[in-house]
């Protein structure tokens, strides 16, 4: 027994009660909160203005590793959902698309995180944003 | 009171747990001191209500085993009461071997159980308190019975320690209950990942995770893990951190509802467990 480590002893704690709540976007929490200091979770993160530009594009990146890479098929379509939502964040935000995808990729991307009834609402409305941005956006990537 | 008890208890110039080999138990803290490794035995691996059936089961080949196994694990916990009470070290370990003794498989508390089906740590605590009280009463009994012998104080003429920094007996034992029940989970995720052929995301998530929240190590940055493991970056590291955390998270949740009866959430007991772990000093 280490009793020096008995604060510490509620982390664990805390994970196994994630678990049991939202055994579903806990994933994605705990992906933002371990790649950007003092995020609290993945959805205020994606659909705050206050993300930085530089965090969006962690956050992609992050996200497009669990769309390809996540353990199960949940987890992958959530990667999906995300990293489409994390673009939206960043575009309406910042009015930057951190992606290479075609406009019309983007709109069914963001047409499916509308469409999704297990997100949150607040990343429908995000994604909403982004596709009435996105017709009338002017693509200067090129 | 069983017989047994009143016997290890009247008898002031005994030892309260003497007898050791009445009840077929080995010396329990020597056990727990040199292995908590719980793999020793065909039944560590069980919940505690497997464990406890086959415990209480005359005719199973594994009784002992399970019993083994079932005071490995909660030994320190009671442990922890009995001592954060005002025993002295020597006294709490007496006790607490008398306590897995006489009540534990003399007073079949495992048979209790069996029939209740109740939150099994509540169960094991209250054992523990009642066990204290007729223990004391007991010793101040027998203090009573000569005349002309005033009665002493009960801290003073017994060697009891007034309780200083140990913290509340309650909450020290929730302290060692969640401390054990953790120690198990982390030897468990272990097992499981790397059988599994994720030895990387076991080795990630203790450096970046379980090693600072456990022990207070740095968290290693994730560039270093990306480097030490010929991973790609972050996004990497980060992925295999929270998949073994999830498996971490999910044995954590599964230890917790296996001591608990149906219908109560595991919620409410990591709600409370969480809340007595804030409580400790």
């Amino acid at each position: 027994m280490n009793n020096s480590s008995k604060t510490n002893l509620r982390q664990p704690i805390e994970w196994a009660m994630e678990t049991d709540l939202d055994p579903f976007f806990m994933l994605a929490n705990w992906l933002v909160r371990d790649a950007i200091d003092d995020a609290e979770d993945a959805v205020s993160t994606i659909t705050s203005s206050s993300t930085s530009l530089s965090n969006f594009r962690t956050m992609k990146r992050l996200f497009k590793h669990l769309r390809v890479e996540g353990e199960t098929p949940a987890d992958r379509r959530l990667g999906a959902h995300l990293y489409a939502a994390t673009i939206a964040g960043a575009f309406v935000h910042h009015d930057r698309l951190i992606t290479v995808q075609s406009k019309e990729r983007l709109d069914r991307a963001f047409a499916e995180i509308e469409a999704a009834d297990d997100l949150p609402d607040s990343l429908a409305e995000l994604a909403h944003a982004a596709r009435v941005k996105l017709e009338n956006h002017e693509d200067d990537r090129n | 009171m069983t017989d047994s008890h009143k016997q290890h208890t009247s008898d002031e110039s005994q030892p309260i747990a003497s007898a050791q080999s009445e009840c077929e138990v080995a010396d329990w803290k020597r056990v727990v001191d040199e292995d908590n490794a719980p793999h020793r035995n065909p039944s560590a691996t069980g919940t505690s209500w497997t464990l406890i059936h086959d415990a209480i089961n005359e005719e199973s080949p594994t009784k002992v085993q399970s019993r083994d196994q079932l005071m490995r694990r909660y030994w320190t916990a009671v442990f922890a009461f009995i001592r954060s009470s005002g025993r002295t070290p020597q006294q709490a370990e007496d006790l607490t071997q008398g306590f897995f003794c006489d009540v534990v498989l003399g007073r079949n508390l495992l048979d209790r159980a069996e029939e209740q089906r109740g939150k099994f740590r509540s169960l094991l605590l209250s054992a523990v308190r009642n066990y204290l009280a007729d223990e004391y009463r007991m010793r101040t009994a027998q203090r009573r019975a000569p005349e002309n012998r005033s009665v002493g104080r009960f801290d003073e003429e017994n060697g009891i320690e007034p309780v200083t920094d140990h913290g509340d007996p309650e909450s020290a034992f929730n302290n060692h209950w969640v401390d054990e029940l953790i120690q198990r989970t982390v030897e468990q995720t272990r097992s499981q990942l790397i059988a599994n052929n994720q030895t990387t995301h076991w080795e990630i998530f203790r450096y970046r995770v379980l090693d600072p929240c456990l022990t207070g190590a740095k968290p290693i940055p994730h560039e270093e893990l990306a480097k030490r493991w010929g991973l790609s970056g972050l996004a990497q590291v980060s992925n295999l951190l929270v998949t073994a955390k999830r498996r971490f998270a999910k044995n954590l949740l599964e230890n917790v509802r296996e001591t608990l009866p149906p219908g109560l959430s595991a919620t409410t007991e990591l709600n409370e467990l969480f809340q007595a772990l804030g409580n400790s000093k």
